[in-house]
């Protein structure tokens, strides 16, 4: 019996020091993948907080649905449910930015809060929509040119250039980007500071290119200094996005206009030079009016100038139709 | 070892000749596939709704199951069954380890019926098992030791109702890790950390656990059995069983 009791004990102590080992070893490996524990709530629920959480969210929806109108109280309400709700499960995102939609109008400050600390939130990171939101509730605030309207401006901005780092793909976050870039230029008017605005996130963008073997160069090229975004080539598709015609002909309009309203602007003058000959230099835009115009035309649509013909064969004049040679000639299909 | 899985083998056909075996089985599963009709009232997150019910439902089940050593050993003994097996070559220690196998074994099984259930249900209302999914469940599975190790520590000395009871109030503590979570002898080497267990938000939102987490837990989870094993057996060879 004595030697069954010393056996059990040995077996006991070395038992629980390996289990008391591999504990602590799961305990590490666990808070690796698990960044977001820290902000679970504390309250002893047997590990079941995500299934509360989805009753306490089929509650929210229930209570806003039957809702009528969101006055000061139903928000504070809203505000306590979304705590409890984010208390027991901190990874829930679509939460977030329905929540932060829900209370934006009525409590602004208390939406940029719940989306700010999100964003924060390790675990999702790759969710663009809540930066996006951040900087969408920040611009709402954005009433004029004062030092509080510059600052929601500055925290619209990072926000977006968060959400484009999350890989957001739509053309409306990066067009909010350059919105709120250009509300930072106080002073100059809405369409230059635009126009600026598009310049100034190219450059930010830019590659290094000067020097660097395999690389093209670029006259006064200056390395790339995007915040976390990665560059892109002169030509790239990168820089437009998908919506690659609507941005082209957004910056050929604002281009257009402030030439029209601001003529004898040297400012002007200066930066929608610089704009056609970087951002625009792939398409083929009138020297004076920036009307685009196409293969094989001779003079602009909008103004008459003559302009510089391109697409077309430098044996016959027919236009290329794409291919190696000319289908009028067959003469090699040079680039002009 | 023959005798071990003598007992083992009992307990095992005992058990599924139970029909509450199967009844809860089958709720379970009925319970986890009406969750798929939450897509309303959930605005569109009912599949994150089916697989945290599905873990819970599990983890219910399981739970149960291991809770049964709770009330057996208990009757066994007070009705006199235990002391007529308990008669050598059949040791003490032998009839906790069978129970302790058997019971466990009954209670994997009835989670991974529960598991294999919802796989299928997973499947067919959303097309995909995410293997995060299965990684949970397996972590589900693996913690039925440690939960009917300690079933059987209380009902090797305590009666039916405080030792159910009790088994309650320290699986609770497991997953409610606290304070005394940084206190990893403690934590994880006497108390049971079930925590070590609990992946769920991760799984529901597809967040990458790995098979190695997976392995070392079901490495602790043995291990830690083996001790209160041990724990067990030091009690129930003082014990006078009549």
């Amino acid at each position: 019996m004595k030697k069954n009791v010393v056996l059990h004990l040995a077996v006991l102590v070395v038992a629980v020091c390996a289990a008391a080992w591999l504990a602590k070893d799961l305990k590490k490996q666990q808070d690796d993948f698990c960044k977001s524990r820290a902000m679970l709530s504390k309250t002893p629920l047997a590990g079941f907080h995500k299934l509360l959480a989805d009753i306490k969210w089929m509650q929210f929806i229930q209570y806003c649905g039957r809702t009528e109108k969101f006055d000061d109280q139903t928000v504070a309400e809203i505000n306590v449910m979304l705590e409890e709700l984010f208390r027991l499960d901190p990874d829930f995102g679509k939460g977030y930015e329905t929540g932060a939609m829900m209370i934006y109008t009525q409590d602004p400050k208390n939406a940029i809060a719940l989306l700010e600390k999100a964003a924060k939130n390790p675990m999702l990171k790759t969710n663009w929509r809540i930066p996006y939101l951040a900087g969408f509730v920040h611009m709402r605030q954005v009433k004029g040119q004062s030092q509080a309207d510059l600052e929601h401006a500055r925290l619209a901005k990072v926000y977006f250039e968060q959400a484009l780092g999350a890989n957001a793909s739509q053309g409306y976050v990066l067009s909010s980007l350059i919105r709120a870039e250009a509300a930072l230029m106080p002073g100059k008017p809405a369409k230059l500071a635009e126009l600026m605005a598009w310049q100034k996130y190219y450059e930010s963008r830019r590659m290094p290119m000067s020097g660097m073997p395999g690389m093209p160069s670029v006259p006064g090229g200056m390395p790339g200094r995007g915040v976390g975004l990665p560059p892109f080539s002169m030509d790239s598709m990168a820089f437009y996005g998908p919506d690659r015609d609507r941005v082209i002909n957004r910056i050929v309009s604002l281009a257009q206009q402030c030439r029209a309203e601001l003529p004898d602007n040297a400012e002007v003058t200066k930066v929608t030079g610089e704009v056609v000959g970087k951002l625009l230099a792939d398409t083929h835009l009138c020297p004076h009016c920036y009307a685009i115009y196409g293969a094989s035309d001779r003079f602009c649509k909008d103004c008459g100038k003559p302009v510089a013909v391109y697409g077309v064969c430098t044996k016959c004049g027919e236009l290329l139709g794409g291919g190696k040679f000319c289908a009028h000639c067959g003469q090699g299909a040079a680039k002009k | 070892m023959h005798e071990i899985m003598a007992i083992a083998s009992s307990v095992w056909r005992r058990y599924l000749r139970l029909g509450v075996v199967y009844f809860l089985v089958i709720s379970a599963l009925i319970i986890i596939a009406a969750m798929n009709l939450y897509g309303t009232l959930t605005m569109g997150e009912e599949r994150a709704l089916m697989v945290d019910m599905s873990m819970f439902m599990t983890t219910l089940a399981g739970f149960l199951a291991a809770l049964t050593v709770a009330f057996d050993m208990p009757r066994e003994i007070r009705e006199g069954v235990a002391s007529t097996l308990l008669v050598k070559p059949l040791g003490r220690t032998q009839y906790l380890a069978g129970k302790l196998i058997g019971t466990a074994a009954v209670a994997i099984m009835v989670a991974a019926v529960v598991s294999v259930g919802f796989f299928v249900i997973l499947k067919l209302c959303h097309g995909t098992v995410p293997l995060e999914v299965v990684q949970s469940h397996a972590l589900i599975l693996a913690s039925m030791i440690p939960v009917t190790a300690v079933a059987l520590l209380f009902a090797s000395f305590l009666g039916e109702a405080v030792a159910a009871l009790l088994t309650l109030l320290v699986v609770w503590l497991g997953f409610s890790a606290g304070l005394v979570a940084k206190l990893p002898l403690f934590y994880g080497g006497v108390l049971p950390d079930l925590n070590l267990f609990n992946v769920r938000a991760e799984a529901a939102y597809g967040f990458a656990i790995g098979w190695g987490y997976v392995a070392t837990a079901l490495a602790w989870s043995v291990v830690y059995a083996i001790a209160i094993q041990a724990l067990a057996a030091m009690i129930f060879e003082c014990r006078d069983v009549k």
